[in-house]
């Protein structure tokens, strides 16, 4: 199979999507083709001083018919046509439909003038097209044929051994400029093609070399954001195991292990095991973030989201009860399309928000959780009506160690990184998650809070073979 | 009274974890990496092994608990992480990791005697 895939795009799913979306895009241009080509043939008698003859008439009739014959049949196959770099793919498609346009058009414009056809403008733009999406030396042949094809042509009809076919009426002239005049022009227009091929060519070939070097760059800061993970997942490990051994002693002096402890140095301890478990639990959440960012997500499982919400719930039912907390979760999915993720991480996300949601609530607060789905989107709604966000902070949630100037001000603890692990995982599975205070259902006292989480239904399998709708446009 | 072995190359777990459980009544021995952990093992048949994940190296704890299985010693292991749980990387009792039970560090001294106790009362059912 001829590989008409440069050695980079082989794994790169936006090259394939780019040739899939130009490729519909001709199949579009292509049947307007027709349609103007038909249109021509029905007004120009009655519009335009020229005539066609006969032969032209049936001729660019049965072109029109034709293009739309071949048209037809590559767009119903078009969606059977894979992107695997070793068989037939859309490249192909491409290559394929550039030879059949190329002799539709060579027959039009032969049997509209050959060099005085005004339809000969369009093999530039033909050869244009070509050099964006094919390999240059298929371009370059392409261009070569054209100039032979047009030069053999004007040669046959010279020697009248095939009939030329002027449109009677336009450039009457030229039937008697010499032949001399024929082949300059000839060789004019086959440098413009080659020239038109040539720049072309070079501009998209400096295009993917420079994206490739982005993708490189973005590689790499891939990889350093990475080392710099590991590090602080290294150092921070580091840091765990003496905090561990301080807690670990604690614990022994107060369980009275070592000896009796009176109670002025009980309290003191009391205060220091207080004070390690704070730094434990950063410690985790740093841990945590960091181990977050290295994980690729790439087992896809199948996330029930409402029962994964459920689940959170029943864990957290102590502190709602505690709270007198009126709880109300409504699934309104329409779609209720499959969800693909991480359940754990995506547990984890939901988790922090919930908790959040209930920590910040008023005794005989109100917590609402609503599902709703829209365009292949499923969005997760937390609404509560606790002491809320001040809106000038409302940019910084998500920055690690950030806590609100009002939660600082309150007993409530927590470490500032619950919602930049939370985003953290929402971003990794492709999804925004926004924040919205005073919350739906909050009052002047209680301005409340409301998250909404915004999830794509991914389909499986989707990557590089199918188009979504919107980049159909 | 049940033999504990603990190998954990931090000296103050060690520690704390031996007087708990000395507290408690059980004897226990204890070792600072993998090479003298197996070596106790060995030589002192434990009833119950409390092993680091982490020590020198990363694997360290499950590279022993493995080689431990594979002589054929099939005393319980409880294993201290200090991998926290909730994400992708926590343990579970699987078989690759042939240990009996997990905890995280930190482990209050309530908890540590708890998970033993149920881990040697499980052995005390089976035989």
């Amino acid at each position: 199979m001829l590989s008409l895939v440069p050695d980079w795009a082989h794994h790169y799913g936006e090259f394939w999507r780019a040739i899939r979306v130009r490729n519909l895009w001709f199949i579009r241009l292509r049947y307007l083709a027709v349609v103007i080509l038909i249109a021509f043939l029905l007004i120009v008698n009655y519009l335009f001083s020229f005539r066609l003859s006969e032969i032209q008439f049936v001729a660019i009739l049965i072109i029109a018919v034709t293009i739309l014959f071949y048209n037809i049949i590559i767009h119903v196959f078009r969606l059977r046509i894979g992107c695997s770099p070793n068989k037939f793919n859309c490249l192909h498609t491409s290559l394929i439909m550039m030879v059949l346009d190329l002799m539709e058009l060579l027959l039009l414009v032969y049997f509209t003038g050959t060099i005085d056809s005004p339809l000969i403008m369009l093999f530039v733009f033909h050869m244009i097209i070509g050099s964006m999406i094919l390999p240059g030396f298929l371009v370059y042949t392409a261009a070569a044929i054209i100039s032979i094809s047009l030069v053999v042509l004007l040669y046959l009809e010279y020697l009248f051994i095939i009939p030329s076919h002027k449109i009677i009426g336009t450039i009457q002239s030229s039937t008697f400029l010499s032949s001399e005049y024929d082949l300059i022009y000839v060789l004019t227009f086959s440098f413009t093609l080659f020239v038109s091929v040539y720049i072309t060519n070079k501009i998209s070939r400096q295009l993917f070399k420079r994206e490739q070097q982005l993708r490189d760059s973005l590689e790499k800061l891939k990889e350093a954001e990475n080392t710099k993970q590991r590090y602080t997942l290294g150092v921070v490990h580091e840091i765990k195991s003496p905090v561990i051994a301080v807690k670990s002693i604690i614990d022994l002096l107060l369980g009275n292990y070592v000896g009796p402890v009176n109670l002025e140095i009980t309290n003191k301890l009391q205060r220091a095991r207080l004070r390690s478990d704070e730094a434990i639990s950063l410690i985790n959440d740093i841990l945590r973030f960091s181990r977050i960012k290295l994980l690729d997500i790439k087992n896809n499982e199948l996330v029930r989201i409402e029962e994964l919400i459920k689940n959170i719930l029943d864990v957290r039912l102590e502190d709602i009860e505690e709270k007198n907390i009126m709880l109300s979760f409504s699934d309104k999915r329409k779609e209720k399309c499959d969800l693909y993720g991480a359940p754990m991480l995506l547990e984890l996300a939901l988790s922090n928000l919930i908790s959040n949601a209930i920590k910040y609530s008023r005794q005989n607060g109100e917590i609402f959780i609503i599902l709703t789905d829209e365009k292949e989107l499923l969005f997760i709604e937390i609404s509560d009506n606790g002491i809320g966000i001040p809106e000038p902070e409302q940019k910084d949630i998500f920055l690690h160690f950030y806590r609100a100037t009002n939660v600082k001000k309150s007993e409530i603890e927590g470490s500032g990184m619950g919602l930049s692990i939370t985003h953290e995982i929402i971003v990794k599975h492709q999804g925004e998650i926004s924040i919205i205070s005073p919350s739906k259902i909050g009052n002047a006292d209680s301005p409340g809070t409301t998250v909404i989480i915004k999830l794509p239904y991914k389909k499986a399998g989707l990557e590089i073979d199918t188009v979504t709708s919107e980049e159909y446009s | 009274m049940a033999l504990i072995a603990i190998i954990d190359d931090d000296p103050d777990i060690l520690d704390a974890s031996s007087l708990v459980l000395k507290s408690k009544g059980y004897d226990v021995v204890t070792a600072s990496n993998p090479t003298d952990g197996f070596k106790i093992i060995e030589e002192r048949k434990p009833n119950l092994i409390i092993l680091d994940v982490m020590m020198d190296e990363p694997d360290d704890g499950f590279f022993l608990a493995q080689k431990l299985r594979r002589e054929n010693i099939h005393t319980p292991i409880l294993m201290y992480t200090s991998v926290s749980k909730a994400i992708g990387m926590d343990f579970n009792k699987s078989e690759m990791v042939p240990v009996d039970d997990f905890v995280e560090k930190p482990i209050s001294p309530e908890q540590l005697v708890a998970k033993v106790e149920t881990l040697l009362n499980k052995v005390g059912e089976k035989i």
